[in-house]
């Protein structure tokens, strides 16, 4: 989520808050006002890279926490659990469906994001 | 007196900025030099951008930056303009967008103008609904400049507003450059390395080369100087503020000037209007004796007060007055020696072309 963020901020470098403070915007208004929304690219495929890491997340879901049985579970600790248990064709259908959803997720965020990808203008 | 008092000092390590100015708070300042000069460094220490330790600035009995007295106000709460070089626009928002941008960021009560009334002014109404990025750089440039006024500027800044742009553009841009000088109030300095440009719009001038200002006076008194020809260099000549005050038959019009007067192509502005126009040193020849036999219709008699080599091996500049106005004229110094040109000389001035620059 930073990464992207960060790409976004200096992309935009230090002018649009020169202008924005020669129009008589304070700092906070700056931010408000020019800096999410020239950012806004960078908020987008942040989210989309995170969504996408954190659907096929499993070492730490794992280790760490979310994995209470009975109460929370993940779907690619599901599959694990499959695994385990030698269910191989439950497994693979469980899979198959995380690809597709991820897949319908992507393509959802990228359709109505026009802006994502397309290498913008300094 | 609503004069504009500056002094910066700015060290960044190879470079020194040290400007101490006193500029007069109406017309167009233009600050002039070569690229690297400080110019655009000057300006933005004038509008806050940069803080510069130990710096003053004021605009009338407004103080924006005394640092002795730990007063810096910073560039959102200063009533300042600024045109950016390049286009600035924001490209979220359409053309309305930047336009109230700053328009709503100032109570009614400061307003001076209405969107429409400069949106007329620099002929963008039809832009509105546009996008930034689908305007041609002209455009962009009307716009900022559009969106700069709405904020009711005390003082506006521009750097270079015509530097990025074609020359088609620019000449598509200076008329409205020049009715922001005739018809606001509103003082402009206004950062450029274009001679035309200066001559055409500038009113006062400050000469600045690698970080020291090396002249500062009138537009007219400054080119007229004869001690300064490295900075413009081939582009050497006068401004002259006249009136036009005849038509005659054949095409042509008359504009007298202080000491004289000059004929030009006919011009169509009433009688009485305030034309300036300027005169290229290159353009200008010396005569001993009245030439009388010559298809050249402006010969006027002058007096010899300065010679100067230029930078241009083999070229002499001279500086003359017809009555109270200077005129310079480039020679080769073969031919200052054959007339034996000095400052006293009594010449004749033959003028071969003037420019108008309105």
């Amino acid at each position: 989520m930073v990464q992207p963020l960060q790409n976004a901020f200096e992309a935009m470098g230090n002018r649009p808050l020169e202008v924005a403070a020669t129009l008589r915007a304070g700092p906070w208004d700056t931010f408000w006002s020019v800096v999410v929304p020239l950012a806004r690219p960078g908020f987008l495929s942040g989210s989309i890279l995170t969504f996408a890491h954190t659907v096929g997340e499993f070492g730490v879901v794992l280790m760490i926490g979310g994995n209470i049985p009975g109460q929370t579970r993940v779907v690619s600790v599901q599959i694990y659990d499959h695994v385990e248990a030698l269910e191989y064709s439950q497994g693979h259908w469980l899979s198959a469906c995380m690809l597709v959803f991820s897949f319908a997720a992507l393509l959802t965020l990228y359709t109505f994001n026009p802006q994502t990808g397309r290498s913008r203008e300094a | 007196m609503n004069n504009i008092r500056a002094s910066f000092r700015i060290d960044r390590g190879g470079f020194r900025l040290e400007a101490v100015l006193t500029l007069p708070g109406r017309g167009v300042t233009a600050l002039f030099g070569h690229s690297g000069s400080g110019k655009t460094t000057l300006l933005r220490a004038i509008a806050g951008l940069e803080r510069a330790p130990g710096g003053f600035f004021s605009l009338g009995d407004t103080v924006w930056q005394d640092e002795s007295r730990n007063i810096f106000v910073p560039t959102h709460q200063r009533a300042l303009g600024y045109v950016f070089q390049e286009a600035s626009l924001f490209e979220h928002l359409t053309v309305k967008g930047n336009l109230e941008f700053g328009l709503k960021r100032i109570s009614e009560a400061e307003r001076r103008f209405n969107l429409a009334e400069v949106a007329d002014l620099l002929g963008i109404g039809s832009l509105f609904e546009r996008r930034p990025a689908s305007l041609s750089g002209g455009e962009r440039q009307r716009a900022a400049i559009a969106r700069a006024l709405l904020t009711a500027p005390k003082l506006l800044l521009m750097d270079e507003p015509l530097a990025a742009l074609d020359l088609k553009r620019k000449l598509e841009i200076l008329p409205y450059l020049e009715r922001l000088h005739d018809e606001l109030s509103i003082p402009i300095i206004y950062v450029s390395h274009s001679p035309d440009e200066v001559a055409r719009l500038a009113d006062y001038l400050v000469l600045l080369d690698t970080g020291k200002v090396v002249a500062s006076g009138l537009l007219t008194e400054t080119l007229a100087r004869a001690d300064l020809p490295p900075t413009f260099a081939d582009d050497a000549g006068v401004v002259l503020e006249t009136v036009l005050s005849a038509h005659e038959e054949d095409h042509l019009s008359r504009l007298d000037f202080q000491g004289g007067s000059i004929y030009v192509g006919q011009r169509h502005e009433p009688l009485g209007r305030r034309l300036r126009c300027r005169i290229h040193a290159r353009d200008v020849s010396l005569a001993l004796a009245r030439p009388h036999a010559s298809s050249i219709l402006n010969i006027l008699a002058g007096k010899v007060t300065a010679v100067v080599p230029t930078n241009t091996l083999g070229h002499m500049l001279i500086q003359l007055y017809v009555g109270p106005t200077p005129i310079l004229a480039r020679i080769t110094e073969r031919s200052r020696r054959e007339l034996n040109i000095q400052p006293g000389s009594q010449v004749w001035v033959q003028i071969k072309a003037v420019a108008m620059l309105t």
